[in-house]
């Protein structure tokens, strides 16, 4: 259904009899707000559908259109189990300073008393919305590799962490560290020196290093290494090693098909396959974790401590 | 390499005081609040005898694929087929390939397989044949060098139970089965039944025991796999508005309900000579029932768990006149789904004067202060007009309503469904007004489904019950004593029912006329499920 030059009350009046129409009753387990823009339209929309398949949300989907009209319009597009899958969903384009005053156009929409997840894909400093993002979000997913420069939009994103934020490139280390943390299983001697062959650049790199420096108290050297990745949503880790107090080693090597290779003193060579997610099973799995990452703020303190160090060096 | 398997051989991993269970907290990596890091096993293996059965192919290898899929394997793992074909390792991966493939859940990625390929081994014999066994033996052994695996095994016995006897006393004299002997965990895995009555249920337990210790046993009950029947301890012990009303004082009643709606296939010769109560209300009814009215465990411990379970099937009493309160059926021909079916009689392999229920109703009690009074009804049956699994909490009816009775007349009691399968959920029916300018007062039912609210990916119960035996987290699975306690529940019903002639119900309704007369006897009907 679209509505043009609209208003929020009668957005929310369609999409009412949208759910009237299939039925009525429905479960929602959060909403969704995400900021884009028309080109990235495509893709957020498939993420989105994908992730809904498990976790039935409200969707609202604000797009910046025109910025700089003079006056305010808002046009709406409200669906319900069509492209955008099992979301109740509303796009929203808005003209004019819609776009700074979006709070006072998704507070009413918010699906009462479930959580509110934001998620962007685009700056929202660029829209000075970030502040009022947080204002009502429960938790607040972005993806700092998408920004012009990536490692530094973590790290002004440490700098500001609340509780409840959280980052794509977070989430797409999982695998790797699961694996990692899997051969640990039985390791008894400590770990002397980690050494990482990843792309400085990558904020997932960074992150892996900022890890495995807390867990395991070892500051990784990082070798700037040119990573191949064959998917988007992969980090761009190519190696991860490690060396005991006694000596022996261990190594995860990745090469660009994701074929993964463990080695281990003592043990055969083992192959495993680590494969890039889509951004839809990359939302889902933030979306499965709804109080705020402990972990990851630990993480994250981590890797803004050192981040400081290496600017200072510079 | 050659000084770390010395090493490895002489100090066996460092075992906790319970065996049996994972020991993650040593690893630094892995930290409580990371949630995101998924419990992976150790390095191990599986080792499936009667590799060629059903289970094997449509249960268990999809489930080791759709682990693999979700990264939930050990990198070091291997999967060992026991079987008496002629084939090699590599007959054997491809027979799991197409298994895999067409049974499982997860989609199917070729990288995903590739990686299990090289792990699949294949060791051909029958149950008396010792050089087969030695053959296994030398096998698993030979995993440590060949993919890293330390001498952990799980052995999943899918396999008829008069063959356990001859695969217990193999894998004993091979000394399979010694964890010392084995420098890693050795587990067994089996499926129902467990015995067919409280005595040869000993004796197997007696037996597995013996063989293996008894915390590395695992007991099957694939329904504790399934997501519902986790939730039932989210519903009750996570939620304040549930556990104040569960108990005597606000519910009237109790029903779990297991029906199917097919026939007995091809279970012909095992199902005649057991029927419905030994066959499904010993192990999965009872289980359910254990669930619904255990008291709160101390904590999420398997033991914690295991202790209030056995509280409660040990508490459970059968009705003092059985004539009224256990009663069985038989189905005759009719028609199920618009299609016509035979009789149980007319099944291919079942005597026509046999006498094995295809139907049984049970009330029991639960003698504790909770319950005191509040008849439980146990009904599970074939050939019934749908498959549906239900535990249905009836409760009383509002002390006093201030309401004319002409406008209450079709209203029930409230009522809160916990649907296992399929649909799982939960439903809550309860009184409203029907919209108009008069009070009338109807049920409505509100409904939370898991398909709606949380859809999809969750896991297959055989997923969840293989990862948990190889993580040897025990809280899924039912002990020798709840084996032991449930069977002392079915063993007076089999006295009982010896001798006589199930009633007989036609195919495609809901069970014999009986089982509605043990409820009408005191007001009570059974819900439509």
């Amino acid at each position: 259904m679209h509505l043009e030059d609209t208003t929020t009350g009668e957005i929310m009046k369609a999409l009412a009899e949208l759910i009237h129409a299939v039925g009525g009753s429905s479960s929602l387990a959060l909403n969704l707000v995400a900021l884009t823009t028309e080109d990235e339209r495509e893709e957020v929309e498939e993420a989105a559908s994908q992730a809904a398949q498990e976790h039935p949300y409200r969707l609202i989907l604000a797009i910046p259109r025109d910025t700089d009209a003079e006056k305010p319009r808002i046009d709406a597009e409200v669906t319900l189990g069509e492209r955008l899958g099992a979301a109740e969903a509303v796009i929203l384009r808005l003209d004019g300073p819609a776009t700074a005053h979006l709070t006072s156009i998704v507070l009413p929409m918010l699906a009462p008393d479930v959580p509110v997840v934001t998620w962007w894909l685009l700056d929202p400093v660029r829209y000075g919305l970030e502040q009022e993002l947080r204002t009502f979000a429960d938790r607040r997913i972005t993806y700092s590799a998408r920004a012009t420069d990536p490692v530094e939009s973590l790290y002004r994103r440490a700098q500001t962490y609340v509780a409840g934020d959280t980052d794509i490139c977070w989430t797409r280390i999982s695998l790797w560290r699961s694996l990692i943390a899997s051969c640990f299983d039985g390791v008894t001697h400590a770990v002397e020196k980690v050494d990482i062959k990843a792309d400085r650049r990558d904020p997932s790199a960074q992150l892996m290093a900022a890890w495995l420096h807390t867990r395991l108290g070892v500051t990784p050297e990082v070798v700037d290494t040119k990573v191949e990745r064959n998917s988007e949503h992969l980090p761009a880790i190519a190696s991860v090693g490690f060396t005991m107090e006694n000596g022996e080693t261990m190594e995860v090597e990745r090469n660009a098909d994701g074929e993964t290779v463990l080695r281990q003193a003592g043990l055969p060579k083992r192959r495993q396959t680590l494969q890039g997610r889509t951004l839809g099973q990359l939302l889902a799995e933030e979306l499965r974790h709804i109080d705020p990452d402990t972990a990851y703020r630990r993480v994250l303190d981590t890797f803004k401590e050192n981040h400081s160090l290496t600017v200072e060096d510079s | 390499m050659g000084d770390d398997k010395t090493a490895l051989a002489a100090n066996p991993p460092t075992r906790l005081p319970e065996p049996g269970r994972a020991t993650p907290a040593q690893n630094p990596l892995r930290d409580p609040v990371d949630r995101r890091l998924p419990r992976i096993p150790e390095p191990c293996a599986l080792v499936i005898f009667g590799v060629t059965g059903d289970l094997a192919k449509k249960k268990l290898i999809p489930a080791i694929y759709d682990l693999a899929n979700r990264g939930l394997l050990p990198a070091s793992f291997a999967i060992l087929g026991f079987a008496r074909r002629d084939w090699d390792h590599g007959t054997f991966e491809e027979m799991a390939r197409d298994a895999a493939k067409s049974h499982a859940r997860t989609p199917w990625r070729e990288d995903v397989w590739n990686r299990l390929t090289g792990s699949f081994k294949f060791v051909p014999g029958s149950f008396d044949d010792d050089a087969a066994f030695d053959k296994l033996s030398s096998t698993l052994d030979d995993l440590r060098e060949s993919h890293g695996i330390p001498g952990n095994a799980a052995f999943y016995f899918s396999i008829p139970p008069q063959a356990f006897p001859k695969v217990l006393k193999q894998l004993e004299r091979t000394k399979m089965a010694d964890n010392e002997h084995c420098g890693g965990w050795r587990r067994v895995v089996v499926e129902k039944p467990f015995g067919t009555d409280r005595e040869s249920a000993r004796e197997l337990n007696d037996l597995v025991d013996q063989v293996f210790t008894a915390p590395d046993v695992f007991r099957i009950d694939h329904y504790l796999g399934k997501e519902t029947v986790q939730n039932i301890f989210a519903l009750r012990f996570a939620n304040a508005m549930f556990e104040p009303i569960w108990n005597s004082n606000y519910v009237d009643h109790v029903q779990i309900t297991m029906a199917e709606d097919v026939g007995i296939g091809s279970r012909a010769g095992f199902y005649d000579a057991n029927g419905a109560a030994r066959d499904v209300l010993q192990n999965h009814v009872l289980q359910l029932l254990a669930l619904t009215a255990m008291e709160q465990p101390v904590g999420f411990d398997a033991e914690e768990i295991r202790i209030e379970k056995l509280k409660v099937l040990r508490a459970i009493k059968l009705g003092d006149e059985l004539e009224a309160t256990a009663i069985r059926g038989q189905y005759t021909d009719g028609w199920v789904q618009g299609r016509p079916v035979a009789g149980y009689h007319a099944e291919e392999n079942i005597p026509a004067d046999s006498t094995t229920e295809t139907y049984a109703a049970v009330q029991i009690g639960i003698q504790n202060r909770r319950w005191n009074g509040v008849p439980f009804y146990l009904r599970t049956g074939k050939r019934l007009p749908k498959r549906v699994t239900e535990i249905a909490v009836v409760f009383k009816e509002a002390p006093h309503m201030p309401f004319a009775d002409y406008d209450t007349q079709i209203l029930g009691n409230n009522q809160l469904v916990i649907r296992v399968q399929p649909d799982e959920g939960v439903t809550v029916k309860f009184g409203s007004k029907v919209p108009g300018t008069g009070m009338e007062l109807r049920d409505i039912t509100m409904g939370f489904g898991y398909g709606e609210t949380f859809t999809e990916s969750s896991p297959e119960a055989y997923e969840r019950l293989i990862l948990d035996v190889l993580l040897g987290d025990k809280t899924l699975f039912p002990d020798s004593h709840e084996v032991d306690a449930s069977w002392a529940v079915v063993d007076p019903l089999e006295e009982f029912w010896a001798g006589t002639k199930p009633e007989a119900y036609e195919s495609g309704t809901w069970g014999p006329t009986g089982a509605d007369l043990m409820l009408q006897a005191s007001g009570r009907r059974w819900r439509r499920a």
